[in-house]
């Protein structure tokens, strides 16, 4: 049988280095000689011939390594390497992906290699549930700032003096104390990464700060609000006006 | 009313008490609308405005309290007397109802500024625990301490070297004094120990120049004012790019500003939106200590990078 095969993804060479020589005491007959310092490279390697099994550091220049075990999901047995972060370590745990901590413990890399050992036969895993999980994990911190560029000048706004959100034709409209911005995330992506007990959506193509809200004006079915240090009125369409209307009334 | 006057008829008595509550009526309803549509006027506005519709008030009931009594064929008193009469009567309401809205006013002002007071004091609470958060971040201490583990392997001279910067970064990130202010030079050993560091670990991709004279180093500055511009210019502006690139630490005085300034030419900011919490802290932290005079401003370089520059009032 002809030796496995491991490429090793990785940015800090002597991370690399590290690992190599993990592997080369605990399995001194997988050829670990391949390796890769970033996204892009690994992903050419592992067009040109996939490895047995692939060691992959999350956070690397170009693609990182979720994107890569997206790539070789199914394909070929993916370890993930990551520097210690509670909520992606739970996730890899309940995705039930292999997984190593740096800095690396050889008996927790004694572990891995004795599981790679066992099911290296086998066909490799499908990643697809595991990678949603851990990319949800990943994406569970909430917007704190936004970044636009005016010029040359670059300006970072903290979400908390934003006022509102406005889808404007192509862009969305970042209404902030200090003037507005343009961004090109949409509407819906915004709400899905803002804190939703912070910023609420009020329209289809609005979501506004709660803490600035100035007022609220209500004619029949018609609903408008006010926020603090504006004139503009922004209207309340129909499905978003029931948290208002019980919360006022 | 109208059953004391279809039951006893019209008396002089019952007149008086109608030419009163009838001033009382107009007097009400004036107030009643000032308070609706001048919510926010002055107390002081009010107050000037109390005579402007007591007067006449007093005067127009007066004088139908007169014509009732001539249409019922009662005799009129001294008319001084009863425009008199009606005018304190109005005066005083108002007088009453503008001191009501004083306190009212006072009160007001004092819970906002209790309010105003107890927000500050949260949010400076906030950038304390936030703050200590940021001091030393787990993640760039295991990757170091890996680094380490394989260098005290392969070549232990570099190993000890590492480990000399690392001390150095976790003594200057410990505060020197409770008054939550930091200097240039604690700063500077910080950033120094930091680039030292990740300079071992990332090879040729970091290369870093410091441009700051000794006379800058007793001057004050908000704790991580530099820590958090350099490790965003390593992190976000040099990781983020395959051939990495230079960083440059600068610092001159201007007139009576302290400006320093973080240059790098790495891959500039391409992100929208973040979850970091470090620039905007740090932004937070100026507004606090320095308002308006203290400021953070990041732009794009040619051909390539940001440049992040802080200025600081020297008092």
């Amino acid at each position: 049988m002809p030796a496995r095969t491991a490429l090793i993804v990785e940015d800090e060479p002597l991370l690399r280095e590290a690992l190599r020589s993990g592997l080369a005491k605990l399995w001194p007959e997988l050829d670990t000689s391949r390796e890769a310092d970033d996204g892009l490279e690994a992903a050419r390697q592992l067009a040109e011939r996939l490895p047995d099994i692939a060691f992959l550091d999350i956070h690397i220049p170009g693609l990182n390594g979720l994107d890569l075990a997206r790539l070789v999901s199914g394909r070929c047995h993916v370890v993930f390497v990551t520097a210690y972060q509670e909520h992606a370590v739970a996730a890899f745990e309940q995705g039930a992906v292999d997984f190593v901590v740096k800095p690396i413990e050889s008996d927790r890399l004694a572990v891995t290699v004795a599981r790679l050992r066992q099911r290296i036969d086998s066909a490799p895993a499908d990643l697809g549930e595991a990678l949603r999980l851990i990319t949800k994990a990943a994406a569970a911190q909430p917007i704190r700032w936004i970044q636009a560029s005016t010029g040359k000048r670059i300006r970072i706004v903290p979400v908390e003096e934003v006022l509102y959100f406005q889808a404007d034709a192509k862009y969305t409209k970042v209404a902030a104390q200090r003037g507005d911005l343009h961004i090109r995330r949409s509407i819906k992506e915004l709400i899905e990464g803002l804190d939703p007990d912070a910023f609420w959506q009020i329209h289809r193509g609005t979501i506004v700060n709660a803490s600035r809200i100035d007022s609220i004006l209500h004619d029949g079915d018609t609903m408008n609000l006010r926020v603090v240090g504006r004139d503009e009125r922004l209207p309340v369409s129909q499905p978003f006006q029931g948290r208002f209307r019980s919360r006022w009334r | 009313m109208a059953i004391a006057v279809a039951s006893g008829g019209w008396t002089p008595w019952l007149g008086k008490f109608a030419h009163l509550l009838a001033t009382y009526v107009i007097v009400h309803l004036a107030l009643s609308t000032l308070r609706r549509f001048g919510g926010d006027l002055p107390p002081a506005f009010t107050v000037a405005a109390l005579p402007a519709f007591a007067i006449p008030a007093a005067l127009v009931t007066t004088s139908a309290y007169r014509a009732a009594n001539r249409s019922a064929g009662l005799p009129n008193g001294d008319v001084v007397f009863d425009i008199g009469i009606s005018i304190i009567f109005a005066l005083s309401l108002a007088a009453w109802a503008a001191m009501q809205r004083e306190a009212e006013h006072r009160r007001k002002a004092r819970d906002a500024l209790a309010l105003e007071r107890e927000t500050r004091e949260r949010q400076l609470a906030e950038l304390r625990l936030g703050l200590l958060q940021a001091q030393i971040e787990p993640h760039f201490i295991y990757n170091t301490l890996a680094n380490v583990q394989q260098l005290v392997r392969t070549s232990p001279v570099d190993a000890d070297q590492m480990l000399e910067s690392l001390i150095r970064y976790l003594k200057a990130s410990i505060p020197e004094s409770r008054s939550g202010m930091s200097t240039v030079g604690q700063e500077l050993a910080r950033a120094q120990a930091y680039l030292a560091i990740m300079g071992m670990r990332m090879g040729e991709r970091l290369r870093y120049e410091i441009d700051v004279t000794a006379d800058l180093h007793s001057l004050p500055i908000p704790p991580l004012g530099l820590m958090t511009l350099v490790e965003n210019a390593v992190r976000h502006g040099l990781d983020a790019k395959r051939e990495g690139g230079l960083v440059r630490i600068e610092g001159e005085k201007v007139g009576t500003n302290l400006r320093l300034s973080v240059v790098d030419d790495g891959a500039g900011f391409s992100e929208e939106v973040g979850d970091g919490i470090g620039l905007s802290n740090l932004r937070a932290r100026i507004a606090t200590l320095h308002g308006a005079r203290g400021t953070l401003e990041l732009s794009h370089r040619d051909p390539a990078g940001v440049e992040a520059t802080l200025l600081l009032p020297v008092d």
